[in-house]
């Protein structure tokens, strides 16, 4: 079992929230596991953002994650994972 | 009347009231494309090396772009161009709103400003007419009433105007031309240059068109790029969060710069991003550029609290960092009101809070006499402070007068081991980009000919979080896995290729988050508009050529200035200091030193992973690694003979090297 840390930008102001994981985790499946919780709370905007990966950045540990495999990204213990949306320009 | 241009030239000398025109050539169009590379053209031939940048010799050139005044998407950008006060160099800057559209309609695509008046005058172009008008009662007011007063005087709310505020007028040497009111050629002080001039204002209306040459093929290619545009991921984000949508990324990247790039993260920074921004009580308008697709830019407003009153274009992600979490301020009202001033006092933002935030450390490192103090206190975060340093550098009162020469000059004159907390290289304030934690950006900082900022390249597509952007870098590199910006392979590949695009983009009057920021278009489509507009065939290779000619000549005008290798430099900070933020476990003194291994990611840009970077892209270009000048056939190759005769009469032009045995 695993634990990391998730901050979700759904909103402007990031909802911190600690997964557990089985070992071996991938962000596909931490992704998936979220909309399961959420939408037992129907919460719509939520809903609508964590199935938007198409317009979604996702960090792991300050790193985008095709820094490293996609989605298919293993997670270890302790990880951070952010998720935001495709916002541009400076 | 020619395609796509209006095709003259005006030409205004203030020194003698004389105004005259010339016609665009035609060949200037077709090796320099327009805005930017045209602009280029003529300052290279308009000066001498060495000229005082707040001279009478100094001209200051407005461009407009190619496909200015027609609907292609984004083509409502102008370059401002000129010898820059606060590095001596060259200077392009480039600026939105809705004054270049307006020059074409006029009858004109460039403004050339020569001399200067003894006392305050505006332009008022009109249907292909100049006069030279008295502006003693403008000077003195900022650009937001300075506008309102034109409208009054024309009888014309449709006037577009470009305008200096009180920071131009004083000569803060990074003041800006402020265009349509908010929108700022910013860096690089060519807001003191027309102060030097005089200049208070342009002033343009025009009732006139521009016409394509082939308008079918040019709805079609136009309409291609809209909707490949929109189809593009960040599309609907730029619209909703501005450029300051990107602050809550780059802050959990740990690489957002707060205090003096000392830290790359802020607790809380959230709360001045583009999102938080978008669902506060602050935000009224989304705004766009003459043209523009996106309106990715902001109208705020404060209606109560101490700010009350406040009412502003912006903030932008880098006045964000530059006024806020650089100060170590997540106030957002503080950033409102501190923006609103830099805008009608007509001052660059990112120079701006760059300033405050080494005033802000020099503070904390009790540097500063009481006497330079006069009173006030620079603790990190105080944003009445904030908002204060902005007025006194506009009005060059108490420290402020230090503050307006720019952090390098100031770090000159105060001393103190301040040179080592100065963000700035050539002269110029870094824009706010965390260089030691992207590389491409690093090494395209250090070449940018007016100094590091991101406005040269704006390589956002090696950061990797865009499908878009990891297609480009795969384009450019042959493999998706150079899309990462810790990396310190094919940097030289990634930046030259974003030169020559942005180079492009630019002196084609479209906006850079057209194709470097957004992925939508790229250089073939931008071929494609372009030759339905001029009624000629311009291959993508062939526009992509001029970029890089128009950065060459770019080049050579520094060369000729007396810059060498040495110039191609990061702050003192980046290259010396590691990013704490990301610094946890990292082999600093083997990255100082050059042992690291080339897959260790430490964050600076030490001098050796500079110079290797630098090695490359001299190579690439085919300029001498050792001055960083372009050899004589690389500039025969891009059809630059212009140039040689002056940079061989100084001994510029290098011998390629023997290699030994």
């Amino acid at each position: 079992m695993i634990r990391v840390k998730v901050r979700i930008f759904s909103r402007a102001i990031p909802e911190n929230t600690e997964v557990g994981l089985e070992d071996e985790s991938s962000v596909e499946i931490l992704l998936s596991l979220l909309r399961d919780k959420v939408s037992c709370e129907g919460a719509g905007l939520k809903i609508a953002f964590l199935n938007d990966t198409g317009h979604m950045v996702v960090l792991l540990n300050g790193q985008s994650i095709f820094s490293f495999s996609g989605w298919k990204t293993r997670l270890h213990d302790g990880d951070e994972i952010s998720l935001m949306p495709m916002a541009a320009g400076g | 009347m020619p395609f796509a241009i209006a095709g003259q030239i005006l030409h205004v000398d203030l020194t003698n009231r004389k105004t005259w025109a010339e016609p665009v050539p035609e060949e200037s169009i077709r090796r320099f494309i327009g805005s930017r590379g045209v602009n280029a053209k003529i300052l290279w031939h308009a000066v001498r090396p060495g000229i005082d940048p707040l001279g009478l010799e100094n001209p200051l050139i407005f461009g407009t772009g190619t496909l200015s005044g027609t609907f292609a998407p984004t083509s409502g950008r102008t370059t401002v161009t000129c010898k820059s006060p606060t590095t001596g160099l060259y200077l392009k800057t480039n600026v939105g709103g809705h004054w270049g559209a307006e020059l074409k309609f006029a009858g004109f695509d460039y403004l050339v400003v020569h001399g200067a008046a003894v006392e305050p005058v505006y332009l008022w172009i009109e249907d292909g007419k100049v006069e030279i008008r008295d502006a003693r009662h403008l000077w003195g007011k900022d650009v937001r009433e300075t506008t309102r007063l034109l409208h009054e005087e024309t009888g014309d709310r449709s006037v577009q105007v470009a305008a200096i505020g009180q920071g131009g007028e004083n000569l803060v040497y990074f003041a800006a031309v402020m265009v349509s009111v908010y929108n700022a050629a910013a860096r690089g002080g060519a807001g003191a240059v027309m102060g030097s001039k005089k200049l208070k204002a342009v002033a343009v209306r025009g009732h006139g068109s521009i016409r394509v040459a082939d308008k079918q093929e040019f709805y079609r290619s136009c309409h291609v790029a809209i909707k490949n545009s929109y189809e593009d991921a960040t599309a609907k984000f730029a619209h909703l969060y501005g450029t300051a949508g990107s602050v809550p990324m780059v802050n959990e990247a740990r690489a957002f710069p707060s205090y003096n790039f000392r830290r790359g993260h802020i607790e809380g920074a959230e709360k001045i991003g583009g999102p938080y921004l978008a669902e506060s009580k602050y935000l009224k308008r989304r705004l766009g550029c003459n043209a523009c697709i996106f309106c990715c830019h902001r109208y705020c407003e404060i209606n109560d609290g101490p700010w009350a009153g406040c009412y502003t274009g912006g903030p932008e992600y880098e006045t964000i960092s530059a006024l806020g979490t650089g100060c170590g301020n997540i106030d957002l009202e503080v950033v409102l009101k501190a923006n609103e001033l830099c805008n009608i006092y007509g001052l660059d933002t990112i120079s701006t809070g760059n300033l405050i935030q080494w005033a802000m450390e020099g503070y904390e490192k009790k540097i500063f006499t009481e006497e330079e103090l006069g009173g006030l206190t620079l603790e990190w975060g105080n944003g009445k402070a904030i908002v204060e340093m902005v007025r006194m550098i506009a009005y060059r009162q108490g420290l402020g007068n230090i503050l307006a020469e720019g952090v390098k000059r100031a770090a000159a004159r105060i001393g103190r081991g301040s040179e080592k907390w100065a963000i700035q290289a050539k002269g110029l304030e870094q824009s706010r980009v965390e260089t030691r934690a992207a590389f491409g950006y690093a090494l395209a900082f250090a070449v940018n000919p007016r100094g590091p900022d991101h406005l040269h390249t704006e390589t956002i597509a090696e950061f990797g979080v865009r499908p878009g952007g990891r297609r480009l870098i795969k384009k450019i590199t042959g493999d998706e896995k150079y899309a990462n910006p810790r990396l310190i392979e094919k940097r030289a590949e990634i930046v030259r290729w974003h030169e020559d695009c942005f180079a492009a983009t630019d002196s084609l009057g479209l906006c850079a988050f057209i194709d470097t920021s957004r992925f939508g278009v790229d250089p073939e489509q931008m071929a494609d508009m372009l030759s339905a507009a001029i009624g000629t065939r311009v291959s993508e290779e062939e526009l992509m050529k001029a970029g890089r000619r128009i950065l060459t000549l770019e080049k050579c005008f520094n060369v000729r200035e007396g810059t060498t290798r040495a110039d191609d430099v990061l702050p003192w900070r980046l290259m010396n200091e590691p990013l704490e933020s990301l610094a946890r476990g990292a082999d600093v003194q083997r990255a100082l030193e050059a042992k690291g291994s080339e897959n260790d990611f430490v964050p600076i840009n030490s001098p050796a992973m500079l110079n290797r970077m630098l090695d490359e892209y001299y190579a690439l270009h085919d300029w001498d690694r050792e001055t960083s000048w372009p050899y004589r056939e690389t500039l025969e190759r891009l059809g630059l003979q212009e140039v040689i005769p002056e940079l061989e009469q100084k001994g510029k032009i290098p011998r390629r090297r023997q290699i030994p045995e």
